[in-house]
């Protein structure tokens, strides 16, 4: 139904960007490791450009446009070749897929420019399940997991079936349903600080919804997402192994030492 | 009348044409419901009111009425009932019922009914514009021969309609009757008794207009 | 009689108060779920769904892009069918003006339908204020005036309150009623009252869902029939509508009214749909004598001068918005202390009450994107959000075109740090270099995360950043290559 759904894929190429994303940066290096084991088995070269820093999203949703502007102008002369750019967000996908043109769409130097970028810009899960095609050889004990799905991932780009479809192929992983799963945990950038008591409310029952699902991991392919969640539970003193990983933390743990 | 008129209009129409240029748009349309069958579509008419909560009834044709009418009285115990006088069915109304319930004529202007409309009249009886098999849909085009009021006020509304006027949508049925080149002083669509789910969103019927709608579907000459 | 008042200014406390409230939060948690399932069962079909958002998209653009002509072929068509046509600049016009026509009628009881217009320019407290009684008869209305306060949200108005509640307001409010928790009896109840009202009412007093140009008619959409009533029984009835509610041919209206039913509560149509073409003529026998069409402009032409915020103005009010607001379930409607509350009230309102009072509104979103998913009309609030937040920021220098309110919220220490923050994103070296220490230093240093820890603990940082980490895995994969190894 998303826009984003129709997306024609290009046939999976030689050479990728690989796109960190902040929190990431700061909170999960493994998982970003996981991510470029996952996508090398598959044939393709990663490129890690040093020079990136944040897709300028935070300032762009606080109403900073022409800061967001100057960093999204940065990111963007970052990656020369037009490889695909794999981004490790669903949210900073999004900015870069959706905002990026937007941002520009009154630009006559940078707006075709945006638009080309933002054509080059996929999501890790949307990368791995749609282009890759991956296929996925479960290698751990049996278990169960719960996906939190951003809503950018949802929303702005529509492709929040595709973490879904790649856990689906871990044949001793039970994908399990939480209630309300679209509805959102929260976080929402700086509304988690501005409106921290509505945050609240909303991450208390995201939290809730999830463990009620049973499931004996969470794990989801956005940072924002997590560190919210997880913050809340370490909070209530329930982090445990149940705390949020990154997606591509999980598949690799379920599949090194498969074979491509 | 005597309404104090400033420049509100000039100021406002200043304000929009200040716009500049406005996008083109786009032409597209969406289809609306259709029938495979005048079957189909008197089935789906029938479904739909009856999921509204409407009852009902289906005649083989139009000799039928009379009993029908003079049966659903003694179901319904009815005493007091209005109808119009110029209506397509006012004539077997009358004829049904006269000598079974105080039947009274929407001769007067409302002002004088107004009293016995809300106080003293159990059911109220009128015929159909058309009816929209897609939504249940009873078209009315009230006029001095069955007013506005006889499908609103009576905790009982009883309309008939013949088959043949039932047609797909709303859409159709704008385009086939010209609509466009001008409208009576009030056409009204009735889906159903009136209803309301404000309080808890349970649903209750007969919030203000009628808590009973039954509709007489005439299939056949 | 003063109404309860909410102020958009006011709103976290206002939500603050609203989510302590457990009996509230269960109200809207209930009623939110209901409407959501509703219209999930009324669009089983996305393929339909979808071609029928995109043609009511394109119809109110279109009629938008007409509307300056659209409203003078309305005018002139009405006027053709006898119906008085008036306009209004702003609320306090309106009431004027409506209060002149009442007053001109000698008359001082009225009956109202539901018409959230009216509400907008707080219709009810001006008129009581000359005397005038003006009774709700929407029954959500009904209940909420008898309460002392303002509609929570646009078509189901009583939704904060459970039937018990209700119950309780009767028995304070209405004599001899026989204390029930019985819905049907409460509505019966409410029935009864109400018609009382409607025999005694002098002017009867509407809101207006499409008013069509081509034809001069006014649709009203209602399920209870109070709609029929305000405009059937007495002698004359006046209309309220904002300037962006005319539709250009009757064909538009299958379509919009399809939607709204189906968005708004999971209706395939309503029990009445209403088109008013005029007062009575000879020779009929009822209808009102007198039919006025006030159109009223407040703020929407500003809304209307940019082309990215004139599409605040193609809802057609159905409250799907609101309906899958993950922050109106929980708030409610009456936190936002705005006629309009919820994503597509965070929009409108800022043309209403300039950006000034409504700046809290604009981010009190978590940009989730629920509302525009089911917009029937396709309103990408969550953009229009962005833009707002950004107006209520830009400087006093780079107005245009001017929005009321516009750099309310500008911050000189809030847009240092924002350009710090970008200076610093765009110089990588000293980026990656600030980001290393600081996930060295956070263990020893007392991070401030203000409002973040009041219900999280502070983010776990990494012992290094990814970027330390590509670095070390590239000097390491070439000393495998350089000693022939490899993975």
């Amino acid at each position: 139904m998303s826009e984003t759904g129709l997306r024609i894929y290009p046939s999976k190429p030689s050479k990728v960007y690989f796109y960190a994303t902040c929190l990431l940066d700061l909170l999960d290096p493994d998982g970003g490791l996981a991510a470029i084991e996952l996508i090398e088995r598959e044939g393709v070269e990663v490129i890690w450009v040093e020079k990136q820093s944040c897709c300028g999203q935070p300032a762009y949703t606080s109403g900073y446009q022409e800061q967001a502007k100057t960093v999204a102008l940065s990111q963007m002369g970052l990656f020369p070749k037009d490889y695909p750019i794999v981004v490790m967000s669903g949210s900073c996908a999004g900015m870069m897929f959706k905002h990026y043109p937007h941002l520009f769409a009154n630009d006559d130097i940078y707006a075709d420019q945006a638009e080309a970028f933002a054509e080059r810009v996929f999501e890790f899960s949307e990368f791995l399940a749609h282009i890759c095609r991956a296929k996925l050889h479960d290698q751990g004990p049996l278990t169960s997991v719960v996906l939190h799905t951003s809503c950018s991932g949802r929303r702005e780009l529509g492709i929040h079936a595709s973490s879904q479809a790649l856990l689906s192929q871990l044949d001793k992983v039970e994908l399990k349903k939480a209630e309300y799963e679209s509805e959102c945990c929260g976080f929402g950038g700086s509304f988690s600080l501005r409106h921290s008591e509505i945050s609240q409310a909303m991450v208390e029952d995201k939290a809730r919804h999830l463990q009620g699902s049973g499931a004996s991991y969470l794990v989801s392919a956005d940072w924002g997402c997590l560190a919210n969640i997880n913050g809340h539970l370490a909070y209530r003193g329930e982090a445990s192994r149940f705390n949020g990983q990154h997606l591509a933390s999980f598949l690799w743990q379920r599949t090194k030492g498969a074979k491509a | 009348m005597a309404v104090s008129n400033s420049n509100a209009k000039q100021n406002i129409m200043q304000r929009l044409a200040a716009v500049s240029a406005l996008a083109p748009t786009n032409q597209t349309s969406a289809n609306a419901w259709q029938a495979s069958s005048p079957e189909q579509a008197l089935a789906r008419f029938e479904q739909s009111l009856m999921a509204a909560h409407a009852d009902v009834i289906i005649l083989e044709n139009a000799k039928q009425l009379s009993a029908c009418l003079l049966e659903l009285q003694q179901q319904h115990q009815w005493q007091t009932a209005l109808y119009g006088e110029g209506g397509e069915w006012s004539k077997v109304f009358s004829l049904a019922l006269a000598e079974h319930l105080q039947l009274n004529h929407f001769l007067q202007p409302f002002e004088q009914l107004k009293t016995a409309l809300f106080d003293s009249t159990d059911v109220t009886f009128t015929g159909c514009a058309a009816g929209i098999a897609d939504t249940g849909t009873l078209v009315l085009k009230p006029s001095a021969d069955e007013p506005r009021s006889l499908s609103l006020i009576a905790p009982c509304h009883v309309a008939v309609i013949k088959a043949s006027q039932i047609v797909d949508n709303l859409s159709q049925l704008i385009s086939e009757q010209h609509w466009h080149k001008g409208l009576p002083s009030n056409v009204v669509l009735i889906s159903g008794p009136s209803k309301t789910a404000d309080i808890q969103q349970t649903l209750a019927y007969g919030a203000h207009g009628p808590c009973q709608l039954i509709v007489i579907v005439i299939n056949g000459e | 009689m003063s109404v309860q008042h909410y102020q958009a200014s006011q709103f976290k406390q206002q939500a603050s108060d609203a989510l302590a409230n457990q009996t509230l939060r269960s109200n809207f948690r209930g009623a939110m779920d209901y409407l959501q399932q509703k219209r999930k069962d009324a669009f089983s079909d996305p393929q339909e769904l979808a071609q029928l958002r995109e043609h009511a998209e394109n119809i109110r653009q279109r009629c938008l892009s007409k509307l300056p002509q659209l409203l003078e072929q309305l005018e002139k068509n009405c006027q053709a069918n006898g119906i008085q046509v008036h306009w209004a600049e702003d609320a306090k016009q309106a009431q004027q003006l409506i209060a002149e026509l009442i007053q001109s009628q000698g008359a001082t009881k009225v009956v109202k339908g539901k018409s959230m217009v009216t509400e907008e320019i707080e219709l009810n407290q001006h008129l009581e204020g000359l005397g005038i009684e003006c009774v709700e008869s929407d029954m959500g209305e009904y209940i909420v005036q008898l309460a002392k306060e303002t509609p929570s949200h646009i078509i189901m108005p009583a939704i904060h309150k459970n039937k018990q509640q209700v119950a309780d307001l009767f028995q304070q409010h209405i004599k001899d009623f026989d204390y029930t928790l019985s819905v049907d009896k409460l509505i019966q109840t409410g029935r009864e009252a109400l018609r009382t009202k409607f025999k005694q009412a002098e002017v009867g007093i509407s809101g207006v869902n499409f008013a069509v140009a081509e034809t001069g008619t006014l649709c009203l959409v209602e399920n209870e029939g109070n709609g029929r009533m305000t405009t059937t029984v007495p002698p004359v009835h006046i209309a309220v509508t904002g300037i962006e509610k005319v539709v250009e041919f009757l064909s538009d209206v299958p379509p919009l009214f399809s939607i709204l039913t189906r968005s708004a509560t999971g209706q395939h149509i309503t029990t009445y749909f209403n088109m008013i073409s005029g007062p009575r003529r000879a020779p009929e026998r009822d209808g009102p004598n007198e039919v006025h069409l006030v159109l009223l402009d407040n703020g929407r032409s500003q809304a209307y001068a940019d082309e990215a915020l004139r599409k605040t103005l193609q809802c057609i009010r159905c409250g799907a918005c609101m309906n899958h607001c993950p922050v109106y379930t929980r708030v409610g409607g009456h936190a936002y202390g705005t006629t309009y509350p919820g994503p597509i009230g965070k929009i409108i309102s800022p043309h209403l009450q300039g950006l000034a009072q409504t700046s809290d509104l604009v981010t009190a979103s978590s940009l989730c994107g629920a509302c525009e998913e089911v917009c029937p009309v396709k309103i990408p609030i969550p953009s229009l959000l962005q833009r707002l937040r950004h107006d209520a920021k830009l400087p006093a220098a780079e107005q245009t075109p001017s929005l009321k309110g516009q750099a309310s919220a500008a911050s000189w220490t809030e847009h240092t740090a924002w350009r710090m923050w970008a200076w610093l994103s765009t110089h990588p070296s000293i980026y990656n270099w600030a980001m290393a220490v600081g996930v060295k230093l956070a263990k020893y240093l007392p991070m401030p995360m203000g409002e973040w820890t009041r219900c999280r603990n502070k983010p776990e940082l990494a012992s290094q950043t990814f970027h330390q980490t590509m670095k070390r895995r590239a000097s390491k994969s070439l000393t495998r290559s350089a000693t022939g190894g490899g993975r």
